[in-house]
């Protein structure tokens, strides 16, 4: 499949007053056209500062140490100013988690929606309301010609989710980055807004990429999951794949954090234990090691290669190494049950 | 080198080593230390506040002046000077004379001590010559320097020089005055003591006045914010009218009231500027009441007093103490406003208010008078004003990181 | 809206009530009665003054009576100068004081509001750096320190300007320097930290990904947020502009209503006192109502009624 984004390497470090914060290491990744991709982790596991790496949205004190973010075939990492800015919000957009923050409290809805289209389009005044009225119409704003002079405070929500949904979708971009979208919603309305969202991808054809910590809201969304952790990838195959053949402690440990339904009432869940490593002084081996259940002297000394679990299927464990003695067979215990 | 078959050894890890909390371990004031510290000027201010406490607390001991002892005839003399060499330097020390603004003519030591006045010896009207009998009362032979000099006024264009008798002008030099580092007043009082003093003063305001600012606002914004609903509205409303009238104009009319003196500002300074912890203290304790500590307290059946001070003070501190720092200042400045326009401390106790005050008629003609108390309330204001701002930065929660 | 204007007129006249209230009894509780104060007086003058000012009356008669002048807009007369009132004061000052302030009020906003967003937008550079150490610096020094020192330097020592009065124009420039030094460092100060909080915000970082330029993101998104802060404490501001100049006014000898109100003060004309002090917080109070409309109008968020 034809990729439009593809990260190779990426590092970005924040600069504190206490050091460097290294908050993305050596991100690689790869988004298809049309594609929706899930990129799951704890906070703090480098998911959103990726990308705000890629759209150079980084706060201050934010850096990008190296690597390269080809989109369409240019490097958004080389991008300066002017070129970069023509890229936001026309090919890439985004959506935040929070809608209550994320609108600007003295411009009506519509103003915002259709700044986007005056920015990146020549349409007429009246074209723009036009076709911002439409789109608040497909995020299913009741309403919508009324609700385009509406002041954000008016509004609930799962409604600003949907005005922040027809912001980022206005242009029709070929990727949109979906950062935690659901996270700050109540649980039906973050049904809602999945739904919404996956009909809109299917309707306009574009790139999703999908972050969330939440491994359930991810496999409703996605075709193939990246797993971070200590800002790097750990685990990336297909949604199936990773539910059924999880590769990685790590994503073990994800799923059996998810309650089940099915689940035996006896049968308790079974969270990570710790808490995630501190990137000021991430430590020498893998990152999750102080956290295994199947920790090895290696995993402290040596970060561990992405090795190929199985075709597609690539996860970043010292368990798969050739020489580790029991070369995958962990692996095929099955997800649930992975006590150490 | 993978292939070493320790490597792959499985490790175990303890339960507590996992829950262990990543970052370097810093209690509560050492982290606001560390960030304190980290600010040049925060720590300059808290270095200038210590000198001026020093300043202020022993300074008036090494003086050698009180800030009320007047010496008429040394009036107005700056900290710097030109100095006319006396002639009859024979008995080997050699003296200098300095004029004054008034005309006078005062014997100053080779290392810049002003000795006495020298006696008038007559008016020379027709030359403009005022004369001075210059005799050296420490020589030996009091007959033989028996010598005359005579500040000429003549020359509008060269000034007041110093002639011997023949009117040959003498030599000059400049230097530093050494009987009164900062100067004298147009009384002849030691201005470097009157500062002492004046830091005192304004110090002790300052502080007495933040002490019982803090003291009111604390437990009104207290009582309100831990009260809520209808008492809250009613006090929080008195506040509101408190505040809407420019504080000064209260201070003003209290000054009036009491008359002024060093008790009647505290008393003013705070009746009147404890609203603002009040507000502070009253956010603070509505934000905190709500939180799940207090409700646990509360469901546990600690009494109401219990929660104010043991749980919502301590954790409002932060605010609170930034708060009371800022108040510092504000005294300062109230005092020496209240002192300019003539409300402060009275004769012939010394504010920085009331030296600038004071020496205001005379900017012109001796503007140290005004500078040294000028330059005295900026640096403290300064000093107060960087520790505040040093503290809410560390006291900052949302800058923990 | 109208029952918000309503609300807020209400608020201003309790506020006012209690200020009068309160000015009163001070003046009122002074020891030993306004006329013994200093000197003493003949008994047959004391009681001559009394009955003239009506000071046997109880206390609540004597406050109606004051009431009831109030709302006339009559201040009552001096109880120094015979046959004064405290309205020829008012008269002869404010209009000084008033040219005084408003030259102030400008020159603030106009200097300060671009000098706080230079440097929130140079954060950390030179220019932010100057422009803070100077708004300390106002911060910091008392205004009688800033208008000696200004007159010291440019009226003394360069002479570029008049020493005292305002009969040519440039004698107002350095009285509107040194009034308006803090109140300038201070809104500097404030939309500075205000524009860098609001910079921060999500919706900065949303209209940044919607690939509007920097310069774009500042003036449609930032600035008017900004704003709102330094709306609320431009009431108080300007009214403090207005009235406190009294030291301005007896440094630059300039014959405004601050030289009347310590003139009062030094001569214990309690009269004077309280009406310039009720005219004082008339000014401000209204100030304040003013600028609380203004507020409400550039924020959609309160017309509603819902506060925050």
């Amino acid at each position: 499949m034809e990729k439009i984004l593809e990260v190779k390497n990426l590092s970005t470090s924040f600069f504190t007053s206490q050091g460097e914060v290294q908050a993305v290491r050596e991100l690689s990744l790869s988004v298809a056209k049309g594609e929706a991709l899930g990129v799951v982790g704890e906070s703090g596991s480098g998911k959103t500062v990726s990308f705000m790496s890629m759209l150079g949205l980084l706060p201050n004190n934010g850096r990008v140490k190296s690597g390269t973010a080809l989109f369409n075939g240019s490097d958004l990492l080389g991008l300066r100013g002017r070129e970069l800015r023509a890229v936001r919000g026309r090919d890439i957009s985004m959506v935040f988690q929070d809608p209550m923050s994320s609108l600007n409290p003295l411009k009506t809805v519509g103003k915002q929606v259709a700044e986007a289209l005056e920015v990146h389009t020549k349409l007429s005044r009246p074209e723009i309301k036009n076709k911002t009225v439409e789109m608040l119409k497909l995020v299913k704003i009741p309403e919508a010609e009324k609700r385009y002079n509406s002041w954000p405070h008016e509004f609930s929500g799962g409604m600003r989710q949907r005005v922040m949904i027809a912001m980022a979708l206005v242009c029709e971009p070929q990727l949109v980055i979906a950062d935690e979208p659901t996270t700050a919603l109540d649980v039906t309305i973050q049904a809602q807004i999945l739904k919404l969202l996956r009909e809109l991808k299917d309707e306009l054809g574009s790139a999703v990429v999908f972050i969330s910590h939440d491994l359930s809201v991810i496999a409703n969304m996605c075709q193939r999951i990246v797993v971070m952790y200590g800002g790097m990838v750990m685990e990336e195959a297909s949604t199936e794949e990773i539910f059924s053949y999880p590769s990685h402690p790590y994503t073990m440990g994800l799923l059996a954090s998810i309650p089940d339904l099915e689940q035996k009432k006896d049968v308790l869940l079974d969270p990570i234990p710790g808490s995630p490593p501190d990137m000021l002084a991430p430590p020498p081996g893998c990152p999750f090691a102080p956290r295994c259940t199947r920790t090895m002297t290696i995993c402290l000394k040596e970060l561990p290669p992405l090795a190929e679990a199985a075709p597609g299927h690539s996860s970043r464990c010292w368990l798969w190494s050739e020489f580790a003695p029991t070369k995958g067979n962990v692996f095929k215990e099955g997800a649930v049950h992975v006590k150490g | 080198m993978l292939d070493n078959a320790l490597l792959w050894e499985k490790v175990g890890h303890s339960e507590e080593a996992m829950e262990e909390i990543a970052g370097v371990h810093r209690s509560y004031a050492q982290d606001v230390w560390f960030r304190f510290r980290k600010r040049p000027s925060a720590i300059g201010g808290l270095a200038a506040v210590l000198l001026l406490l020093l300043f202020a607390g022993f300074g008036p001991m090494f003086t050698g002046h009180s800030y009320s002892e007047q010496n008429l005839s040394f009036v107005n003399i700056p900290p710097r000077f030109t100095a006319w060499t006396l002639p009859g330097g024979s008995s080997g020390v050699q003296e200098y004379a300095y004029i004054t603004q008034s005309l006078k003519l005062i014997r100053v030591s080779g290392g810049g001590r002003l000795l006495a006045a020298i006696p008038k010896a007559g008016d020379d009207a027709q030359n403009k010559r005022i004369l001075f009998a210059s005799s050296n009362a420490s020589s030996s032979n009091a007959a033989n320097s028996q010598g005359l000099v005579a500040i000429d006024y003549s020359d509008k264009e060269r000034g007041m020089v110093l002639t011997d008798e023949a009117g040959k002008m003498l030599p000059k030099k400049r230097m530093l005055n050494k009987s009164y580092l900062l100067g004298t007043d147009s009384l002849g009082r030691d201005l470097l003591t009157r500062l002492m003093y004046g830091a005192r003063i304004s110090l002790t305001v300052a502080f007495v006045a933040a002490i019982i600012n803090l003291l009111v606002g604390v437990i009104y914004g207290g009582i309100s914010g831990y009260l809520g609903g209808n008492a809250d509205n009613i006090m929080m409303r008195i506040v509101d009218i408190i505040s809407t009238i420019p504080l000064t104009l209260y201070v003003i009319l209290i000054m009036v009231l009491l008359d002024s003196g060093f008790l009647s500002i505290i008393v003013a300074l705070s009746s009147v500027y404890w609203v603002s912890m009040a507000r502070v203290v009253r956010g603070q304790i509505l934000a905190l009441k709500e939180q799940e500590f207090v409700l646990a307290a509360k469901t546990i059946g600690t009494r109401s007093f219990h929660i104010i001070t043991r749980h919502l003070i301590p954790n409002a501190l932060g605010p609170i103490i930034v708060t009371a720092t800022m108040l510092i200042p504000t005294a300062i400045f109230v005092e020496s406003f209240m002192s300019f326009i003539g409300l402060g401390v009275s004769a012939p106790m010394a504010s920085w208010g009331t030296m600038c005050n004071d020496a205001l008629e005379t900017m012109k003609s001796t503007p140290h008078q005004l500078f040294a108390p000028a330059l005295a309330i900026c640096i403290t204001m300064f000093a107060f004003n960087f520790i505040g701002d040093g503290l809410r930065d560390a006291l900052d929660p949302k800058l923990r990181k | 809206m109208l029952e918000y204007v309503l609300k807020r007129v209400a608020t201003m006249f309790v506020t006012l009530f209690a200020v009068v209230l309160l000015t009163f009894i001070l003046m009122h509780s002074v020891p030993g009665g306004p006329f013994t104060a200093e000197r003493k007086l003949p008994e047959q003058v004391e009681r001559a003054l009394i009955q003239k000012y009506k000071l046997d009356d109880p206390l609540y008669k004597q406050f109606f009576d004051y009431l009831k002048g109030l709302a006339r807009l009559d201040l009552g007369p001096s109880f120094k100068y015979e046959g004064r009132t405290v309205n020829e004061f008012i008269r002869e000052g404010f209009p000084l004081s008033a040219r005084l302030g408003l030259l102030s009020v400008g020159f603030t906003l106009l200097t300060a509001l671009p000098l706080g967003i230079l440097s929130a937008v140079k954060n950390g550079k030179w220019q932010d750096i100057l422009v803070m150490f100077i708004a300390t610096l106002g911060i910091t020094i008392p205004s009688f320190v800033i208008a000696t020192a200004l007159m010291y330097v440019f009226s003394f020592r360069l002479g570029w300007f008049p020493v005292f009065g305002v009969k040519k124009l440039n004698g107002y420039v350095l009285p509107v320097i040194a009034l308006s030094g803090y109140s300038l460092s201070f809104v500097a100060r404030l939309m500075r930290s205000s524009l860098l909080e609001v910079m921060g915000q999500d919706y900065i970082r949303t209209a940044r990904s919607k690939g509007l330029s920097e310069s774009a993101v500042i003036i449609k998104h930032a600035l008017r947020n900004a704003l709102i802060p330094v709306v609320t404490i431009l009431g108080p501001t300007i009214a403090g502009l207005i009235t406190g100049s009294f030291v301005i006014e007896k440094i630059f000898a300039l014959p405004g209503m601050g030289v009347h109100f310590v003139t009062s003060i030094a001569n214990r004309d309690y009269t004077a006192i309280m009406g310039i002090t009720i005219f004082y917080a008339t000014i401000l109070v209204a100030m304040v109502f003013l600028v609380d409309i203004f507020y409400v109008m550039i924020d959609p968020r309160i017309k509603l009624g819902r506060e925050s």
